[in-house]
């Protein structure tokens, strides 16, 4: 085989791990943080395993909706947010909206460890987090507490959850 | 030693027999099929997922169970055989290159017709029928390439397109770059055509070396005397081998292909077990280029490999948390057993004394395969997120996947048994 192909060849089987090297240097850059403020915005939503009323897994389609001029939320909390199932195409759904909207964020997923989870975003460094299961009659529930650092002298404990429609 | 350990397989030496250009090509068309599939297969379990959430929860009952029926799709290709029959198998081969390669297109531009689970379905199906018609042509070819090589070529380009998925999604922050759809703003409604840039070059690339390269299959295939073939072994060996494979498509699915799932089920970091993933499919490459099969696909070396997989998968399971990276470390050395378990089934497909011609057995193989993979992927769906619905099978996901391995690795090394006892038989 000629001496280019070679190289060629092997550049490409490189490829994938020095570029998995390269997206690890850039997601351990510091997230900007916003200044210190007495008012926040909150949002919670339901994000139906990303796929929107079309069907379509979208998250990107999620993403612009919450960084709409009117909303941009401080704080989001997430339901029904998944990561790697066959279902939803693999995505880690609360780490690739956290890189996309430049946030902190907690995942604590609701059943075998990674499906209807809950997720908690903030704009702020989350200072601590813990999921917790939460008693119920059908599907699990859980419910994240987060401690989110506004700045020096405040932090906020923030909760999140996800409860059903059965009376 | 070393020469005891190395294989005889040279890229080189196969150049030299097809031609450069007529390798690449090959080469090429294969790792790009195959990356087709694995975004069909990734687009489709999504559409079926939600039309079947649909019907259970009463919206456009009618409507959603036409979607379902896309799930005819997996079984398709066992129809290759009939449509063979009509058409000659070299002229469906490339049929099915050009309608994988058009469709995948016609899926990137994103469309208003929300058809994404017909597209995918439609590569899948098609997939099935060029693997079945390749294999069929490619080893069954009358020339000096040993077929044993020639499986090497189509296990290579698997990895290579499980190795691009690794590096789209890795792009993408675990999202598929490539499965981007429309966003809401209309300024930033770009996002989705990205992967266009990339697909429409892949697609005349594709296009271009299958028009150019690929009648060379038109050259006579190896008739083996139906007599001489014993028919009740090579359905069990083929039905063992494309089971195998079914469910090796269901670990990667659900478990293996994700990064981000290990990190989970580990509390461990995402970039880690990236890299240690790609790191593993990169020894698998160099293992099955560099070593003997004979000595990859040895019962004892199986054996070992199989075990540390299904004690890494239970060591995920039970103390994943507790021992965080040491189970990131054991599942992405599992990986490497992963792919060897398919080298070897693969590798049984050319060394038993089978009809080539025989595009049926193959095709219908396939299809065995895709069911299985669905069988094993709606039972976890059942084991988790539709656990409310049947609770006796609530928890059960992890025993689910732990059972497939189990599964798996009997399959691989069952197969090499056979083909083991085969070979003492013969001498």
């Amino acid at each position: 085989m000629k001496k280019e192909y070679k190289i060629i060849f092997t550049c490409l089987f490189f490829t994938p791990l020095i570029v998995s090297f390269i997206m690890y240097g850039i997601s351990e850059i510091p997230i900007e943080r916003p200044p210190s403020k007495n008012q926040f915005k909150f949002m919670t939503y339901n994000i139906h395993f990303g796929q929107g009323m079309d069907d379509l897994v979208n998250l990107e389609r999620l993403a612009q909706n919450i960084l709409s001029e009117d909303i941009d939320p401080d704080i989001i909390g997430l339901q029904e947010v998944e990561n790697g199932r066959i279902t939803s195409q693999g995505i880690d759904m609360a780490f690739w909206l956290a890189k996309r909207l430049n946030m902190y964020y907690y995942y604590y997923p609701a059943i075998n460890e990674h499906a209807y989870g809950l997720a908690l975003l903030s704009k702020y460094p989350i200072k601590s987090a813990k999921g917790y299961q939460i008693p119920s009659i059908s599907l699990e529930r859980v419910l994240i507490h987060g401690v989110i650092e506004i700045n020096e002298t405040l932090d906020l404990d923030v909760f999140v959850t996800h409860l059903g429609l059965l009376e | 030693m070393i020469n005891n350990v190395k294989s005889d397989f040279s890229f080189t030496e196969i150049e030299k027999k097809l031609g450069t250009r007529s390798l690449i090509a090959l080469v090429t068309i294969s790792v790009l099929m195959n990356l087709f599939f694995i975004q069909g297969l990734r687009g489709y379990f999504p559409g079926i997922r939600v039309a079947l959430f649909h019907v259970v929860f009463g919206q456009d009952v009618i409507m959603n169970l036409l979607v379902l029926l896309a799930l005819i799709f997996l079984i398709l290709p066992g129809l290759t055989n009939t449509i063979c029959k009509k058409i000659s198998i070299n002229r469906v081969m490339i049929f099915s290159i050009y309608i994988v390669v058009i469709v995948r297109l016609l899926w990137a531009f994103h469309l208003p017709l929300n058809l994404e689970a017909i597209y995918s379905g439609i590569i899948i199906t098609f997939y099935g029928i060029f693997m079945s018609t390749f294999l069929t042509v490619w080893i069954g070819e009358v020339d000096e390439i040993k077929s044993n090589n020639k499986v090497m070529i189509i296990i290579f380009s698997l990895i290579c397109a499980f190795l691009i998925d690794y590096l789209v999604r890795i792009i993408g922050f675990t999202l598929d770059i490539s499965l981007v759809a429309p966003g809401l703003i209309v300024d930033w409604q770009i996002t989705q055509f990205f992967w266009l840039i990339i697909q429409v070059p892949l697609s005349i690339l594709c296009i271009y070396l299958t028009r150019t390269h690929f009648p060379r299959f038109s050259k006579k295939i190896s008739e083996v005397s139906e007599k001489a073939a014993d028919k009740k072994n090579i359905s069990t060996i083929y039905s063992i081998i494309f089971a195998g494979i079914g469910i090796f498509l269901f670990l990667q699915f659900n478990l293996f292909l994700y990064p981000n799932a290990i990190a989970q089920y580990t509390e461990s970091d995402y970039f880690f077990n990236n890299i240690l993933n790609i790191v593993s499919l990169m020894i698998t490459i160099c293992a099955i280029l560099f070593i003997k099969r004979e000595v990859i696909s040895n019962k004892i070396v199986l054996g070992i490999f199989n075990g540390f997989m299904i004690i890494s998968l239970c060591l995920l399971f039970t103390l994943g948390k507790t021992l965080a990276y040491l189970a990131s470390f054991f599942i992405s050395i599992s990986l490497i057993a992963l792919y060897i378990n398919v080298y070897s089934l693969f590798i049984l497909l050319s060394e038993i004394d089978f009809k080539w011609e025989k595009v049926k057995t193959v095709s219908n193989g396939i299809t065995i395969g895709f069911l299985f993979m669905t069988l094993f992927s709606f039972l976890h769906a059942f084991t988790t997120e539709w656990a409310a619905i049947l609770a006796i099978f609530k928890d059960l996901g992890p025993l689910i996947m732990i059972l497939a391995g189990i599964i798996f690795s009997i399959l691989t090394i069952y197969g090499t048994m056979i083909k083991l006892n085969r070979e003492v038989s013969e001498i």
